[in-house]
């Protein structure tokens, strides 16, 4: 009898979501939301933040809110398992950026963990932009490999401080800053113009490639750019060529992170809005042999910009006298038979938006109020 | 429509000087007021008129694509935006300074005076120096004048008001300039656009 109402986006979207990684034979993950805190403490890097939420549990151990999934994934997973597809939709407990604050921030993510081919990267692609089509009509994945980076890192001869100073101005586009970084390490012409070109390019993947393979490049730079090749063209294939753009500013620790890494952008929101890469290292850190690729959706941002205060607070406001409370209950499950929400109050609530307003009179009918 | 953040001032009127010598003048901007945001509907722009300090925060949140501020500033606030061109403009450097004849006691914390306490501790803390921050809003120079820090970190430009105060460079940290910053994803979904503005501002400040 009582029928499901209909579902808002915020509610409607991670839906979309599961059954489209579903579709993909991808399983639910659960898991606590505790976790002992060296788990976090370890791999702070890998978080971004070394702030996370801590309690004793009644051992004394030292526990934490759970600051990240792919972490706890990776921690979790068993050694032997040969592969894994695995989503989730999870809060996260974390500092939100520029804030002082811990937020309970909602994600949905998934990881492809045992496969290192160009299909399951491919596939772990698609999945992301089928993501993006569902929070935005107008989107945008950016590819990046950090197998190029360490690359030129090494070509170039920059270590520490210089090596960290790198990856901040590349992650700035910032082509002068380079420039300069080039001229006080003494890095050669050929280094110096691929180094600035990193920061400066920024488009449709093919022609990108075609503008780096014009410079000259370390030898073990180009498996990586033939992987992020081999997936532009499977993914044209698919039909999302227009939605791919190849950016070398899409970078993520190098310490967990070795191959292709991606942003996703929709118009609405001013930071990416999906983040993901391939985190062999991370694995590698809790002994699974297995490599491994994911990405998280900040569903908790993004959720923001699909809601919409409704119009009206209920269809009717009901309003009876307090030795009306019979007459109350009839009038106002007759209405809600007829499919429209009711409030029945004895005044108007402060700031309720009702569409009509009625009052139960003394003969047990009800009569409409104007402007109430 | 563009949204661009410049800082309220003399460095704002230069910037706003290029971006208007490369098609996006504003009318409206031309009238002295103290409205604060300037719409023109021919050029497609809007220009926010912010304090310095805040235009990065504008870019980073996306209220504002574009953003013309100092690299003292991004030094400090580490926002997590593009930043595609040193304009050149407002050249100042990031300088510790202390008053002429004044000699470091190396037994005790340094007390540093300052509106930049994240560039400071950075700065000492890869000197493995220790130091207690005083955090200041402006007439920093104050601060080792009346005995209350023994130095100060901030930004030099002539060296005027140092001098003027008894006071001298000592190091300097790094040099600044205003920088064009850009917001994340509206880069990457108005790329000809502002590659464009870009292109065309380097030309200008030939």
């Amino acid at each position: 009898m009582e029928q499901l109402p209909d579902l808002t986006p915020e509610e409607r979207i991670p839906l979309l979501l599961r059954s489209i990684y579903e579709s993909y034979g991808y399983r639910r993950y659960t898991m606590g939301r505790f976790e002992p805190y060296d788990v976090y403490w370890q791999n702070r890097n890998f978080l971004k933040s070394e702030q996370v939420l801590t309690f004793s549990n009644f051992d004394g151990k030292l526990m934490a809110l759970r600051p990240d999934v792919t972490v706890s994934i990776a921690k979790n997973i068993a050694a032997d398992s040969v592969s894994a597809k695995l989503y989730y939709i999870e809060n996260v407990f974390r500092q939100r950026q520029g804030s002082r604050e811990y937020s309970e921030i909602s994600q949905i993510g998934l990881e492809n963990i045992g496969n290192d081919d160009v299909y399951s990267d491919g596939e772990t692609l698609l999945l992301a932009l089928k993501s993006l089509e569902q929070l935005g009509a107008d989107y945008l994945l950016c590819l990046s490999h950090m197998g190029v980076i360490s690359a030129v890192m090494d070509w170039c001869g920059l270590q520490d401080k210089r090596a960290d100073d790198m990856l901040e101005l590349l992650r700035q586009k910032n082509a002068d800053g380079l420039r300069k970084l080039a001229d006080s390490a003494g890095l050669d012409p050929d280094q110096t113009d691929l180094l600035v070109a990193l920061a400066r390019v920024s488009g449709e993947p093919k022609a990108v490639l075609e503008e780096i393979n014009r410079l000259k490049q370390p030898e073990n730079m180009s498996l990586s750019l033939a992987r992020l090749a081999d997936l532009n063209t499977l993914l044209c294939e698919a039909g999302y060529g227009n939605r791919l753009r190849l950016d070398f500013s899409v970078l993520c620790d190098l310490d967990y992170y070795n191959g292709l890494v991606f942003r996703g952008f929709i118009r609405q929101l001013p930071s990416a809005v999906l983040s993901g890469g391939r985190y062999d290292k991370l694995m590698a850190r809790f002994d699974k042999p297995q490599p491994a690729i994911g990405f998280a959706v900040y569903w908790g941002e993004a959720e923001r910009i699909f809601r919409s205060a409704p119009a009206f607070d209920a269809d009717i406001l009901l309003l009876y006298g307090s030795s009306q409370a019979k007459d109350a209950m009839r009038i106002g499950d007759d209405l809600r038979r007829q499919g429209l929400s009711v409030r029945s109050e004895q005044s108007v609530p402060p700031d309720f938006r009702a569409k009509r307003t009625l009052r139960i009179n003394r003969d047990g009918q009800t009569e409409e109020i104007k402007n109430a | 429509m563009l949204n661009i953040a410049l800082p309220k001032g003399r460095l704002g009127d230069d910037v706003y000087r290029r971006f208007s010598a490369i098609g996006f003048s504003c009318a409206a901007m031309e009238n002295e007021g103290r409205k604060l945001i300037f719409r023109d509907d021919e050029h497609d722009v809007s220009y926010l008129l912010v304090k310095p300090s805040d235009v990065a925060v504008y870019v980073e949140r996306g209220a504002a694509d574009i953003g013309v501020v100092g690299k003292d500033v991004l030094m400090e606030n580490k926002p997590d935006v593009y930043e595609l061109l040193d304009l050149g403009l407002g050249r100042c450097r990031m300088c510790v300074a202390a008053m002429n004849g004044w000699s470091e006691d190396i037994s005790l914390p340094l007390r540093v005076a300052t509106k930049y306490p994240n560039t400071a501790r950075e700065y000492f803390s890869r000197q493995n120096r220790e130091i207690d921050v005083i955090k200041l809003h402006g007439s920093i120079e104050l601060g080792p004048v009346l005995g209350m820090s023994d130095v100060i970190v901030d930004i030099v430009e002539t060296g005027t008001t140092l001098k003027e105060n008894d006071l001298s460079v000592r190091s300097v940290i790094a040099e600044s300039s205003a920088r064009l910053i850009v917001n994340k994803s509206s880069y990457h979904f108005e790329k000809e656009r502002i590659d464009k503005i870009v292109n065309d501002l380097k030309e200008v400040a030939l």
